[in-house]
């Protein structure tokens, strides 16, 4: 139990795959304009990576090794589809706003990183808990970012304003350079509180 | 020799479970994705013309290039419950950002409205051309006015380029609906 804890927890923070691993950040700029957003991101990519995490981890003793990365592939590829798909049709203003970034998670380099470093060579259980940590805290990076974007570029919160109508929205949080600052800013204050402890 | 034939097949294998599984998943999300598309369409005819009672495509007219750039995709003729007719315009044209695929209505000499269904302008700036504010003074406005940034549309500061793209789309495909689709049927 404390084993399954402890490949949970380090997702969140000490190996955050956002903010110290730094993988994938490009769609992770691109979509967390809004809280919405980001949740529904986090939501595509922790189905992604959870279930090509668990199908390599179940058939990894019959995946010949030379011929892994082609099988990771069919798998994270799937269940990207499959992802993009069922938005598409129950979720249409979502995967809209979303647009090409849910295809994108295919090459996503933090999905395939965990399947090849952790997936093939774990039993299906810890790699189930890998996963589930790494994508909350992919979850906690995006929404915490998409949250101050939002309410300091756009004046709202998950659509509903929280400043009165004469705040001036700061225009460069919703671009990409803003994106920098603030995840700049969480990367700084996350890895001296890590430096600190240790 | 007999190394390669049996990765073939467990290659082989692979892909067909995966597409197998891809292919069910497409069989149950498909009519809904084709659903919500109509129902996307009718939303979108609906807002500029109220009245709407049915609807049909001009098949004539799928896919027609227009000059600078514009296509305009779809052609619908719309019957409104007061019997007038209108045109609603399905059509792409260059923004600032990248395409800007919009819905764009006619009804005689006017334009009855624009709806924005999806573009790549900055946001906070040429992304309001879907704000209510930029879209509604193009409702009733008729088609011999010169369709100009700060002349007789009112652009949205910072963002010229989107507001003149989306004027001057709107001017373009009023002279493809006079002298083509209005006239010619």
């Amino acid at each position: 139990m404390e084993e399954l804890w402890k490949e949970f927890k380090k997702g969140l923070f000490l190996q955050n795959p956002v903010l110290i691993l730094m993988v994938g950040l490009c769609s992770v700029l691109a979509v967390s304009t809004t809280v919405e957003n980001a949740i529904g991101m986090t939501l595509g990519f922790s189905f992604v990576l959870i279930t090509s995490e668990l199908i390599v981890s179940a058939i990894r003793k019959l995946i010949p090794n030379h011929l892994r990365i082609p099988i990771f592939l069919v798998a994270i590829a799937g269940s990207t589809t499959v992802v993009d798909l069922v938005m598409k049709a129950y979720s249409p203003t979502l995967s809209k706003s979303l647009g090409i970034f849910i295809p994108l998670i295919v090459v996503n380099c933090i999905v395939l990183a965990r399947v090849e470093a952790f997936a093939y060579k774990k039993s299906i259980l810890v790699t189930l808990f890998d996963a589930l940590g790494m994508s909350v805290g992919y979850g906690i990076a995006i929404i915490a970012l998409a949250a101050v974007r939002e309410i300091l570029g756009s004046g709202t919160f998950l659509g509903y304003r929280v400043f009165p109508q004469g705040f001036k929205p700061a225009g460069i949080i919703l671009l990409p350079p803003g994106a920098f600052i603030i995840l700049g800013i969480y990367i700084a204050v996350l890895r001296g509180y890590i430096g600190r402890k240790s | 020799m007999r190394d390669i034939i049996k990765n073939a097949l467990i290659i082989t294998l692979v892909a067909i479970i995966g597409s197998g599984i891809l292919g069910w998943v497409y069989s149950f999300t498909s009519p809904e994705i084709q659903k919500q598309k109509e129902r996307s369409l009718r939303e979108g005819i609906k807002t500029i013309f109220s009245n709407e009672e049915t609807f049909k495509e001009l098949e004539d007219f799928r896919d027609t290039e227009l000059s600078d750039g514009i296509k305009v995709l779809n052609v619908y003729k719309v019957k409104n419950k007061d019997g007038s007719e209108g045109y609603v315009f399905h059509a792409l044209f260059p923004g600032y950002g990248g395409k800007i695929e919009s819905l764009i209505g006619y009804e005689d000499d006017v334009c009855s409205g624009i709806i924005i269904l999806e573009h790549a302008e900055t946001p906070g700036l040429g992304a309001k051309i879907t704000t209510d504010e930029f879209r509604k003074q193009f409702v009733n406005k008729p088609l011999s006015d010169p369709f100009v940034p700060k002349k007789d549309v009112v652009a949205i500061t910072g963002a010229t380029v989107s507001s003149r793209s989306v004027s001057s789309a709107i001017k373009k495909i009023a002279e493809f609906y006079r002298e083509e689709v209005k006239g010619g049927k």
